[in-house]
């Protein structure tokens, strides 16, 4: 069976290696985005806007996008959004450098960060001054605690999907059991005549096969219109 | 539907002359390969009585344990692209196809009930006439007749896959199989008005080597196929330039010295002082006008015939640089020494081997087309042959499926697109 990732693994996996963790995701009520997460690296925080493929269908989804990512630079030391590879185009990069807004994009094989958020020094000095030790261990505190709670929550939903594939698979497995032995009275040749090789299949991987990386032809043919 | 099933679901599929190669994105780099023929079963035979055999044709790894007499073989064995082409009426041919297909996607189809169906992307010939894709949108169809296999379907033309996989966007590429060669130039589409086929192939150069095993008294075994290509990829050697490699081979004649023994069997093939004929095998393919295949053709070798095929015409003895240069000038001017300047070789036809000690005369395909192509008088040339020729197409396949969007859809005038079939 397939494993598909959400946007927003992909998106909070290429930040992993940079000490960040996920400290909050939301998927609902988001302004100019279907969903946003909120990742740390205990000294800043960086929000990334996340839009799919239904959103930016919205006439003026991108510009909603950008000025709403715009905003959060107030409350955030930096602001990304993630878009899907194949609208990667509409969106201009040296726009986004000069606001200091950051862009991924994503597909369904991994993420990747086209232009890094600029971080604001301004949040940065203010978690850093350490002037009152007590309330800036707590701060951290707090923080451990969400990402914790975050991980917890995504773990928890990871075991409901497998707990779903598993039972779908069992009742697979029964309807087949219950064919076999209806038919176990003949003598069944047929089983060598198609063997079934789906163990074969590998999950999707986050890594993309050779010949998709750096593939001009993507580009050519996405635009076959 | 969305991009993202499509991408997750994308199946490619190669109709090779020899070799099917069929398989999901998620395999990755490489995709499942059976030999591209099916088997009649007799199913009056004892054998498939004994066996409860039901079926009427078997494909696949295990058709070799359904196989009977060697007479039978003949009669009963299929391979239905042999030349790139099947026949409208070749039933037989077709039946192969479809079983096949099916054995595909079958294969890997997923249980879980989130599978809508494949995006399938099938490459075929690029000079299969248009009743070959009709015929095979029909077969994708029926697919589905039991649950579905195939949401959407479309077909490419090899080369094109061949130029994806490389991820050459602008170039020449020049397909050789087992019976024929094709040229086809592509710009971001293939551009099939400048398309030139050649009915030259592995083939031809096999009809040589048992014309020389012949020569150096092997006619019985000249006759069984299988051993002849071996010899003709063992011992047939690819010269810089033949005059040259003939004086090379009748002054240095330990150097050229072709044995070769069978493994497995008591058979050891020694062409001895007709192993300088070692070099004519290559140079048949790339040009069989050289006078010394006058005598071969004299003797009754049957010489490469100009034909049409569907609506395609093919070159008998046109040289392989000459059929690049009258495609590529096809073409817009400004294109051209764009063209020339990548030129892929793909099929199993171009992996001549070189010997360490007959670097001297002997070349690869590569080598040999762009000193044949600046003899012709064309400049700044790159030939280059493929890497891992035997999945470019099947990875051809996959990448355009990947990227093609679900809305592009099928278009008969320009051949592109998907047709939705569930």
């Amino acid at each position: 069976m397939l494993r598909r990732f959400k946007p927003e693994d992909l998106v909070a996996a290429i930040y992993e290696e940079e000490g960040f963790y996920e400290v909050e995701r939301r998927e609902e009520g988001i302004l100019g985005a279907s969903s946003r997460i909120v990742l740390s690296d205990g000294r800043r925080e960086l929000a990334v806007n996340i839009l799919d493929e239904d959103t930016l269908m919205v006439h003026g989804a991108i510009h909603d996008a950008l000025l709403q990512a715009e905003k959060l630079k107030e409350r955030y030391s930096g602001v990304a959004i993630a878009i899907p590879r194949r609208f990667r185009r509409a969106v201009d990069d040296g726009v986004l450098s000069m606001h200091g807004l950051g862009l991924i994009v994503y597909d369904m094989m991994g993420a990747e960060e086209v232009v890094p958020p600029r971080f604001s020094e301004r949040v940065e000095v203010v978690k850093s001054s350490n002037t009152v030790m007590e309330k800036a261990v707590s701060v951290e505190e707090i923080v451990r605690i969400r990402s914790d709670i975050g991980r917890i929550l995504r773990m928890l939903e990871e075991l409901e999907a497998r707990l779903d594939r598993l039972e779908r698979a069992q009742r697979s497995l029964e309807i087949r059991v219950n064919k076999i032995e209806q038919r176990s009275s003949r003598v069944e040749v047929r089983v060598r005549e198609t063997p079934k090789i789906e163990e074969r299949v590998k999950p999707s991987s986050k890594k993309l096969p050779s010949y998709l990386v750096d593939n001009p032809w993507i580009d050519i043919l996405s635009r076959r219109e | 539907m969305s991009e993202e099933y499509k991408r997750e679901h994308v199946f490619g599929i190669d109709y090779g002359t020899s070799d099917f190669k069929y398989g999901p994105i998620t395999l990755g780099e490489i995709p499942e390969v059976v030999e591209n023929r099916g088997y009649f079963v007799d199913r009056e035979s004892l054998m498939s009585r004994l066996m409860d055999i039901r079926r009427e044709i078997i494909v696949g790894k295990e058709l070799p344990l359904f196989l009977e007499s060697r007479k039978s073989l003949a009669e009963r064995m299929v391979y239905p692209m042999r030349n790139g082409v099947i026949g409208k009426d070749d039933w037989r041919a077709w039946r192969v196809v479809e079983e096949l297909t099916r054995y595909a996607l079958e294969s890997f189809a997923p249980r879980d009930e989130e599978f809508d169906g494949f995006y399938l992307v099938a490459s075929v010939s690029m000079v299969a006439p248009r009743y070959m894709y009709e015929k095979l949108f029909e077969i994708f169809k029926r697919m589905n007749e039991e649950r579905t296999l195939v949401k959407a379907a479309t077909i490419i033309p090899q080369p094109l896959a061949v130029a994806i996989a490389h991820k050459i966007p602008t170039c020449v590429v020049v397909e050789s199989g087992h019976g024929n060669s094709q040229i086809c130039p592509i710009s971001m589409y293939p551009i099939r008005d400048a398309v030139l086929a050649l009915n030259r192939g592995g083939c031809s150069a096999n009809t040589l080597m048992a014309e020389i095993l012949k020569d150096a008294g092997y006619g019985d075994l000249a006759k069984e196929e299988s051993l002849v290509r071996r010899v003709k990829e063992e011992l047939g050697l690819l010269p810089r330039d033949l005059d040259s490699a003939i004086d090379y081979a009748k002054a240095n004649p330990e150097k050229v010295h072709g044995r070769l023994k069978i493994p497995g069997t008591r058979i050891v093939i020694d062409l001895g002082e007709h192993s300088w004929t070692r070099f004519l095998v290559g140079e048949y393919v790339f040009n069989p006008n050289h006078e010394i295949f006058q005598s071969y053709f004299t003797r009754g070798m049957p010489k490469p015939s100009d034909i049409k095929i569907g609506d395609t015409f093919f070159y008998g003895m046109m040289d392989m640089a000459e059929a690049i240069i009258e495609s590529v000038e096809k073409c817009p001017i400004e294109l051209q020494p764009h063209l020339y300047s990548k030129i892929l070789l793909s099929g199993g036809n171009f992996g001549w081997r070189v010997p360490e000690d007959l670097r001297e005369v002997a070349v690869t395909s590569d080598l040999k087309l762009s000193s044949m192509l600046r003899e012709k008088g064309i400049e700044d040339v790159e030939v280059k042959i493929t890497e891992e020729p035997r999945f470019s197409v099947w990875r051809g396949c996959i990448v355009y499926g990947y990227a093609v969007p679900i809305d592009y859809e099928w278009n008969w005038n320009r051949m592109e697109g998907w047709l939705y079939l569930a």
